[in-house]
């Protein structure tokens, strides 16, 4: 089946829409790079396509050396809940460039960049084309193209020395920050918000009315009267200071006031991982800030291409290492989508447990981390007890504590141990109570509420056109989850509710997460009513491997189980992608193959990134603490950030 | 114990020093180590440079039920300026590479490191462009806690050895508490060095390949 958009793409853009191809009901569509800005930006204006959300942008290289490259752009359709691939076909030997659609989604923007710093594309007209995950002064090349070999091109010893010696400053790229001409490279109406700020209530000087310095607007109103300001109103007095000052305070030049840089992390226990954020500062409040990741940029895609789809499994571990269960379960299926396995029941309903499970387990370590940066260290240890009393669960049933690997392509890892069901229900029984005491805690506390409402606020349209997803999508007022609008493992059938915020700000996304939690826990419970018994693993005797009694014993088997330990298993050729709902929000695994047993791509679409890429758009404008809620608002880890 | 002191005798104002005639001039040296030494072991403040997935495990073991306090680490220091341990809870890439650099330089003697999990050890899993291989080709380690990531019992039991090498020091050495600077190529190893630890090893001297 192919998707009803591509009849209508070639329709209008007849001549430059190639092949649509549709492997397992996904629509692709490979189009020309000379019209591919004007043809996306028609998918998202006209009425009947309306694809609002940029889900994904990449990149992808064959192995076969005389195929093109293919940029790659996800798209979605919220209002029509319809998903569409185009693709744009680069051919090796000219200028590896396409335009840039930071204009059509500005979520865009770190997506762009990090196919460039992987693989060298050009987007012309993207504001900012630099490398995002490895460093400005990175010398050996694109990582993810084919001929970059695993290791990098040097030796140890010179990636050592090239990573500690040389000019620091340069490879922190910290040029780019010019404060003087910050301010003035502000959007409008962040200007306008920044001028009256709560405590200024002399704000009132609108655009152009502070001559040179309209930025000093707050500092100036509050110091004009004493000044006596030519042609300010004469107010004698510092009682009537605050109201005195009228608009249009022109700026003298001994009034200026500079603005403050900092710098916050790589290594600080606020930003939750790696994260670097260089802050640009007007008195208290945040005129810039500037994101930088990277710092834990590990190569999960590239080693993927290196390893057999099995072998994936423990990577997604350490991915986003605070739900490695779901992280498995999702590449599982994505796998299994590709290779076209069924998966039994009991297996279903497993997986159910396990990413509900991994769902309240990651937003445990968000709460107790918030928490604690907002200052409320009680938060903290409630919440990881909670956590370690879940960690024995699923030690119990894993064997480890934090990187699980608990699926295989075509099942699971291990079954149940005996009783754990019902250790997992007296879990649920008690769990919510621990919930209710920190909302008890929390929610009638002055501090808490002054700190988070209406603070880092995104709007609905905002919150779309930054492709935030998951609960930050959600708290902006986008009933938007993947378990109900694209379901997978038979959410459908589940009885739970998708809360949704209305505001936007910190204070929503805690609303958001909390009720997640306890709607967790009602899937939870329904899962252990519903839990079949039966086979755990599927009978596909192309992914299972034969158990070990016949692998002794009969030499068939026994060739078949080294085969496949030891070549793989083969995925036939095509693509896939994978949405689930993740704790952090949709995680979408990009799987290419070319019909060997690794990968040509592993794409993971990492649902943090996207939403820390829109810290900026949330936390100028406000005050530097309000920059660290918002921070942890986001819900990052840095492992999936970075990859 | 009661100590029973005889009030016709004044107590006697000789020296340790004094009394040295009868001891070993060792004793001395051997009793502010041991002093010295029990003190800095049972007040370790751990810089927590935490990264990734060990990092979780590292505040687990801070958290109520593991407990680090218990072992003299109640003050968990985010500044390297008031810290002993530098515990590399993590991987750690290259770009991150200068800054445990530049942490550790600025921690003042004396100062231990813990390298926690197999990634800080050795690269663990990830043997490719973008992770160094072990960071005791960036900074001295002390102890290594294996584990992918360690359990709280594993990493306590390294802290627990670290204490045990920390009483075995001699505050007189002065071998032990020189800095080891990086010259200015950024290395402190010589680079063969460098190559013959990071040298793949296991399994991931054959994963190499890509179909
Ligand atoms: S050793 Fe394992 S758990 Fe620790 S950082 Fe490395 S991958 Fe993560």
């Amino acid at each position: 089946m192919t998707n009803p958009s591509a009849a209508r793409l070639r329709e209008r853009f007849a001549g430059s829409v190639g092949a649509a191809a549709g492997a397992d009901g996904e629509g692709v569509v490979h189009v020309d790079a000379a019209r591919a800005h004007e043809l996306l930006a028609w998918l998202r204006d006209d009425p009947g396509e309306r694809y609002d959300y940029l889900t994904d942008v990449t990149a992808v290289e064959y192995r076969d050396r005389e195929r093109p490259l293919e940029v790659v752009y996800q798209l979605r359709s919220l209002p029509r809940n319809a998903d569409l691939r185009v693709k744009i076909d680069l051919p090796k030997d000219a200028e590896l460039a396409v335009d840039s659609v930071v204009d059509l989604w500005p979520g865009a923007n770190w997506l762009e960049r990090e196919v460039w710093d992987m693989f060298g594309v050009r987007f012309r007209g993207h504001p900012d084309l630099r490398r995002l995950l490895m460093w400005e002064t990175y010398s050996e090349g694109h990582p993810l193209r084919k001929d970059f070999p695993l290791r990098g091109r040097f030796s140890r010893a010179e990636q050592v020395r090239r990573a500690l010696g040389g000019d620091l400053t340069a490879h922190y790229s910290l040029e780019e920050l010019s404060i003087a001409e910050a301010y003035d490279a502000l959007p409008e109406d962040l200007r306008r918000q920044l001028a009256p700020r709560p405590g200024s209530p002399a704000a009132g000087a609108g655009p152009g009315a502070g001559g040179e310095g309209g930025h000093r607007v707050v500092e100036l109103a509050l110091a004009a009267p004493g000044r006596g300001m030519p042609g300010a109103p004469e107010a004698e007095g510092p009682g009537s200071a605050a109201t005195a000052a009228g608009p249009a305070t022109p700026a003298g030049p001994d009034m200026k006031t500079d603005h403050m840089l900092i710098n916050i992390g790589p290594q600080h226990p606020a930003t939750h991982g790696v994260l670097r954020l260089v802050v640009e500062l007007d008195g208290e409040v945040v005129v810039r800030v500037i994101p930088h990741i990277g710092y834990l940029h590990s190569g999960f895609e590239k080693l993927g291409e290196y390893r057999h789809y099995n072998q994936i499994i423990p990577l997604t571990d350490r991915t986003d290492y605070l739900s490695a269960p779901a992280n498995n379960v999702a590449f599982a299926l994505a796998a299994e989508r590709l290779m076209g396995i069924e998966i039994t029941e009991r297996c279903k309903v497993l997986r159910v447990i396990a990413c509900e499970l991994s769902r309240i387990i990651s937003h445990l370590v968000w709460a107790g981390t918030t928490a604690i940066d907002i200052g409320a260290f009680t938060v903290f240890l409630w919440m990881f007890q909670e956590r370690e009393r879940a960690y024995n669960l699923i030690e119990e049933w894993t064997g480890a504590r934090l990187t699980t690997s608990l699926t295989r392509v075509g099942g699971m890892m291990a079954d149940l141990p005996d009783g754990w069901t019902d250790r997992l229900r007296e879990w649920c029984r008690r769990f919510p109570k621990t919930l209710d005491e920190v909302d008890r805690m929390l929610l009638r506390n002055g501090i808490w509420l002054g700190r988070t409402q209406d603070v880092g606020v995104m709007t609905t349209a905002e919150a779309i056109a930054h492709s935030l997803s998951g609960p930050m999508l959600r708290a902006s007022g986008v009933a938007f989850d993947v378990r109900k609008d694209l379901p997978y493992l038979d959410y459908d059938t589940y009885d739970f509710e998708v809360p949704v915020g209305e505001h936007g700000d910190v204070y929503d996304r805690y609303l958001v997460r909390m009720e997640e939690m306890r709607q967790s826990v009602r899937i939870l419970l329904q899962a252990l009513d519903r839990l079949p018994d039966g086979p755990l693993n599927s009978a596909d005797p192309r992914v299972i491997l034969p158990p070990k009694r016949r692998a002794m014993s009969d030499m068939e088997s026994m060739i078949h189980h080294f085969k496949q330990v030891m070549e793989g298993v083969p995925a036939p050729a095509g693509e896939v992608y994978f949405p689930v709902e993740n704790p952090k929000g949709e995680l979408g695994t990009y799987l290419v193959s070319d019909g060997t047993a690794k990968p040509v791509r592993w794409r993971i679409r990492p649902p943090s990134f996207l939403n820390i890429a829109a810290l900026p758009k949330m936390a100028e404008g406000h005050l530097l603490s309000d920059l660290i809620a918002i921070n942890a608002s986001v819900d990052i880890v840095m492992g999936e950030i970075d990859r | 114990m009661e100590l029973k002191r005889d009030a016709s005798s004044p107590p006697s104002t000789a020296s340790t020093l004094e009394r040295a005639g009868f001891v070993s001039p060792n004793w001395v040296t051997t009793r502010l180590d041991d002093l010295v030494n029990w003190s800095r072991a049972n007040s370790l403040w751990p810089m927590a440079f935490g990264t990734a997935c060990c990092a979780i495990e590292f505040m687990a073991t801070a958290a109520s039920r593991f407990d680090l306090a218990r072992f003299g680490m109640e003050r968990v220091a985010y500044s390297p300026r008031q810290a002993d341990v530098l515990i590399c809870a993590g991987r750690l890439p290259f770009k991150l590479a200068p800054v445990i650099r530049r942490v550790w330089d600025q921690m003042p003697q004396p100062k231990w490191c813990i390298s926690m999990g197999a990634c800080a050890s050795s690269g663990g899993i990830f043997d490719n462009y973008a992770m160094v291989q072990g960071i005791d080709t960036i900074v001295p380690v002390d102890v290594y806690v294996p584990g992918c990531p360690p359990r709280p019992e594993g990493l306590l039991y390294g802290i627990l050895l670290l204490q045990k090498k920390i009483k075995g020091e001699s505050v007189f050495d002065p071998g032990l508490r020189v800095e080891q600077l990086a010259n200015d190529q950024g290395l402190f190893l010589e680079p063969a060095a460098v190559d013959e630890l990071s040298e793949p090893f296991g399994n991931s001297v054959h994963q190499t390949r890509s179909a």
